[in-house]
């Protein structure tokens, strides 16, 4: 993973690490999810101290960016975009309680709410293709 | 963090001139050390006192909390060396010097040595004296490395390399700062690499310390842009 | 870790190692070569042990450290966790292994070839001190010396030639010292405990001298090195002598100088010798060896001297042993008196170096010679020839002149019959380089009388015990034959007894009363062809017996000789003979009636002494100086001293 250090800079090289990983997330360029560098990979590929990139990812994780999964590696944390405060808007929220209530009261399960919200998904991702083209 | 190495009261003449006087320096354990100053000051001086290679006037140093003495070479085990002028034998094959020094380190690892060996292409049956100087370096770290050292001393060795080399060699450097966590001391005035990777910066001026450690701290307290920015402030 | 610190080493030093072998092996087969010609086998075999291989000594040293400086490797051991002595141990022991190993190989070569084991390993060079040690063992220690120095400065400079050209001074230095260009140094001698102590001595000093450098001193700094191991190996060498010193105060002769013996002369039915532990004189009947005298006495060969019942000596004495004493005493070693001492300030020898004495043959008169001492050889003063009575009374002296070179180089054969006169020989050598002759110097008139001119080779022996007559030969120019004659002391007439196409007379001896003489001579250097015997009396004037051995002897380093015994009725010789060296005894017409072989062990050794004793015959063997005897009677061996 390539991102570009400004050893002049002010800003010390973890902070602008931190920052970059960051601005890719709220990006969506990283996903929830999807694996990090290693520190060692990271150091390597930028040539800079490992501590650095260590405490870049201590921090991001402290800050909910990231989590460490034992034996397996840094990964973009599930809810990182929470974290960084990129937040989904109240009405929608409130959107999505009423729909469960309504479909409580027609009866419907937990997992047939579930699988009738994933089969709506679907097909508003379609007709998104299909419809924006 | 304990400290690795410490140095108290350190004087060092040849001849008539005083190379090192009351120096004191200590190294904490773990991070990137850079010794810098200018041409002459004392940096390899220093480094050969660290080692053993040459004795002190005055002065004393603890490794690990041992109190060492000229006569101690036990320490070594545990100090990777890799000078600026790698002196080794021309006549040796590379597997011939690497055989000679595992009989030396207690915690030698022969794998690793294979590793490095593949890592930088060298070949176990090429005489040293054929080798380039790019290559004696890559040895040298080789050998520094395969002995599983807790510090890594690394007096200059990339100078008069060319970039991919050193780069090459940066990255390595950077692989076994990853893995294991080695204390290093690095004494160069190719600032720009050591830039990348310092921690603790350490100033050889006038025969003393002029400056002693953090480097972002330092970076940010001096007002400089750069490591060599800092250096030029601290000696001017 | 030492193992492969050695290791490398020895892979270091293996072009060193393959050039001395090549030399050496080059110099062995020159030898081989040349072994037919005599002089050159030695000197090739001198070359060899002397030079080149120590010469490869000193290399292996030389390189020891200086490599590593030059390389810059010294830098890669010091940063290394290795003890910093085991560095130096390993590369000292790594080359001083392959030096002895070398060393031992070549040595191991020769043995291998008796003719050579014979000029190395027994004869003794004498490089002028007190016991000369055989080529061998003399070679082994100068390597040993100059591997130590040369491996010693290879710490202090990475310049291979400033090593080589100050390790050669040690060498060059020694060889000034040893062959007496400073005389003055020669008294250092007899407390160096044999010279071989020291350069043993010498040696462990500049390894532990530079032993401690290397754990001390900045070698970076070349200077303040040097100036720390020049002080060490002051120290070292200075403790060594006073220890040698020491030592040889303390145990006297028991550690003191080598064995010597000096001076063996058959006198009064006994065989008397100085030697390292003072005068000693062997008793036949009673079959010991008795201390006769002070034990301190030191006397040079030529210094002693026996008549009737008197013995008179020369001891060289003082902390310069340049300070000789003339002292007398009876051959039971009674009443020792001093007669004069260079010491004395009212002594007419005051500061006068002697030049060897002689008792008359009746024990009552004593003539020496003196030199102004500080003269070196005497260049420019006269040879003075002092005489007194056996008490010291009544001297008288006179300068040497005519016939005589009176620059030096003299020796006093003995008195005349008469007591009136005196017999001298003067060498032909330095500083005098005159024809050699021998002279008679008339006390009375002063004047000095040519008895032979041109006289090159002479021998003590060849002088009749109550000096009457001396018998020498000369091939005569006009008919190219050897001639045998008798010159009689009193009346200088020269009688001529024998004529023939080569056999002369090599070796003499008279019988104890002066009235016959038995001689040897033979054909044949490196392999003894002919052996002629002979015994001839004067009194009668004819040959008692004459013939020709029938049993050559093969071994060239056994040479046949003569000893009287049993009062004169039978001739002992030998060792001579086939495989199996042995000592003969002849019957009157020279036939073998008897036969003794002789012990294994003298057999490479070099017989320099055979005296006949009553019953007993004294040999003399090898380079240890050592006295056996045999008894006739029984056929034993003894070691007597």
């Amino acid at each position: 993973m390539f991102i570009r250090i400004d050893l002049s800079s002010f800003i010390p090289i973890y902070e602008q690490i931190k920052r970059e990983i960051k601005r890719r997330i709220r990006l969506r360029i990283l996903e929830p999810g999807q694996s990090l560098p290693s520190i060692r990979e990271l150091a390597e590929d930028l040539l800079i101290n490992p501590n650095t990139v260590a405490r870049a990812y201590r921090e991001l994780e402290r800050e909910g960016a990231i989590t460490t999964r034992k034996g397996k590696g840094c990964f973009v944390a599930d809810d990182a975009l929470a974290s960084l405060g990129c937040v989904p808007d109240e009405s929608t929220a409130a959107s999505f309680d009423q729909a469960i209530a309504e479909a409580k009261k027609s009866g419907l399960g937990d997992n047939e709410i579930r699988a009738l919200f994933e089969a709506r998904l679907r097909n508003a991702g379609t007709a998104a293709e299909n419809g924006n083209g | 963090m304990g400290e690795i190495l410490r140095i108290e009261r350190l004087d060092k003449s040849f001849g008539r001139s005083m190379v090192l006087r009351n120096l004191d320096l200590t190294l904490e354990q773990g991070k990137v050390h850079g010794l810098l100053g200018r041409n002459g000051a004392g940096k390899t001086t220093l480094i050969r006192i660290i080692m053993g290679i040459i004795p002190r006037d005055e002065g004393s140093l603890w490794f690990n909390g041992h109190a060492i003495t000229y006569r101690d070479t036990a320490y070594k085990n545990d100090i990777g060396y890799v000078p600026e002028d790698p002196f080794f034998y021309d006549e040796m094959t590379i597997g011939d010097l690497l055989k000679l020094n595992s009989s030396f380190y207690s915690r030698w690892d022969a794998r690793k040595a294979e590793e490095c060996l593949d890592r930088f292409a060298l070949g176990r049956k090429s005489r040293i004296g054929n080798c380039s100087r790019g290559m004696k370096l890559k040895l040298g770290l080789a050998v520094a490395l395969a002995s599983n050292p807790e510090l890594l001393i690394l007096d200059d060795p990339t100078s008069g390399l060319d970039i991919p080399t050193r780069r090459d060699f940066l990255r390595d450097l950077i692989g076994r700062l990853a893995e294991e966590g080695t204390t290093i001391l690095f004494s160069t005035h190719l600032v720009h690499e050591l830039e990348r990777i310092v921690e603790s910066v350490h100033i050889l001026h006038g025969g003393r310390l002029a400056f002693s450690g953090d480097y972002g701290e330092a970076k940010r307290a001096r007002g400089a842009a750069d490591l060599e920015d800092l250096f030029l402030r601290v000696v001017a | 870790m030492m193992f492969r610190l050695v290791i490398k080493e020895w892979k270091e030093s293996r072009f060193t190692a393959l050039a001395a072998l090549v030399v050496g092996l080059g110099l062995v087969l020159a030898w081989k070569v040349f072994s037919a010609r005599p002089g050159i086998g030695d000197i090739l075999a001198g070359t060899l042990f002397l030079v080149a291989l120590p010469l490869m000594a000193m290399l292996f040293g030389a390189r020891g450290f200086s490599s590593e400086l030059q390389a810059g490797t010294w830098g890669f051991l010091s940063s290394r966790p290795i003890p910093r002595g085991r560095i130096w141990t390993a590369k000292y022991l790594s080359s001083l292994i392959l030096v002895l190993a070398i060393y031992g190989l070549f040595a191991s070569l020769t043995l291998l070839f008796p003719q050579a084991r014979n000029i190395l390993a027994t004869v003794p060079f004498d490089y002028g001190v007190y016991g000369g040690k055989s080529i061998l063992a003399l070679g082994a220690l100068f390597s040993v010396l100059l591997f130590h120095v040369a491996f010693a400065l290879s710490f202090l400079t990475p310049k291979l030639m400033s090593i080589i050209f100050v390790s050669l001074m040690i060498p060059v230095g020694l060889a000034l010292l040893l062959f007496g260009y400073y005389q003055s140094l020669q008294f250092l001698y007899p407390y160096l405990v044999g010279l071989n102590g020291i350069f043993i001595f010498v040696s462990a000093s500049f390894a532990a001298a530079s032993l401690l450098t290397y754990l001390k001193a900045d070698l970076s700094q070349p200077k303040k090195a040097r100036a720390l191991f020049s002080k060490y190996a002051a120290g070292f060498v200075a403790g060594s002598l006073v220890l040698s010193a020491g030592l040889t105060w303390i145990g006297g002769s028991f550690i003191g100088p080598s064995k010597f013996v000096w001076n063996l002369t058959e006198h009064a039915s006994k065989v008397f010798f100085t030697s390292n532990r003072g005068v000693m004189a062997y008793d036949p009947a009673a079959d010991e060896v008795q201390a006769l005298g002070k034990r301190s006495w030191r006397v040079m060969p030529f210094s002693l001297s026996l008549g009737g019942d008197k013995v008179v000596l020369l001891n060289y004495s003082g902390w310069r042993g340049m300070t000789q004493e003339l002292w007398v005493m009876d051959t039971d070693g009674t009443r020792m008196k001093l007669l004069s001492s260079a010491r004395e300030k009212n002594s007419p020898f005051f500061d006068h170096f002697f030049s060897g004495c002689r008792v008359s043959a009746d024990g009552r008169k004593i003539a020496l010679l003196t030199l102004p001492k500080g003269s070196g050889f005497a260049r420019n003063y006269p040879c003075v020839l002092w005489w007194m009575n056996a008490d010291g009374t009544g001297a008288k002296s006179l300068a040497l002149r005519e016939p005589l070179n009176p620059k030096g180089a003299i020796q006093i054969v003995g008195w005349t019959k008469s007591n009136q006169g005196l017999i001298l020989y003067q060498f032909g050598n330095a500083p005098v380089r005159s024809i050699p002759k021998l002279v008679v110097f008339d006390l009375a008139s002063g004047t000095g009388r040519l008895i032979v001119d041109d006289l090159p080779v002479f021998s003590l022996s060849a002088v009749s015990p109550l000096r009457d007559f001396f018998v020498r030969d000369f091939r005569d120019d006009r008919d190219q034959k050897k001639v045998i004659s008798i010159l009689d002391l009193d009346t200088f007439v020269e009688t001529e007894i024998r004529r023939t196409e080569g056999l002369g007379v090599r070796r003499i001896r008279w019988t104890p009363d002066g009235e016959a003489f038995a001689f040897l001579d033979w054909r044949g250097e490196s392999r003894l062809e002919k052996l002629f015997a002979g015994v001839y009396s004067v009194r009668k004037g004819e040959f008692l017996s004459l013939r020709e051995m029938d049993e050559a002897p093969i071994s060239p380093q056994v040479f046949p000789d003569i000893a009287w015994i049993e009062g004169g009725a039978a001739l002992a010789f030998g060792p001579a003979g086939r495989a199996e060296p042995s000592i003969e005894v002849l019957s009157p017409e020279l036939k073998v009636t008897r036969r003794f072989p002789v012990p294994r062990s003298f057999h490479a050794d070099r017989m320099y002494a055979f005296l006949g004793a009553g019953s007993k015959i004294v040999v003399g063997v090898g380079p240890d100086k050592d006295l056996w005897r045999l008894d006739l009677a029984t056929g034993g061996w003894r070691k007597i001293f």
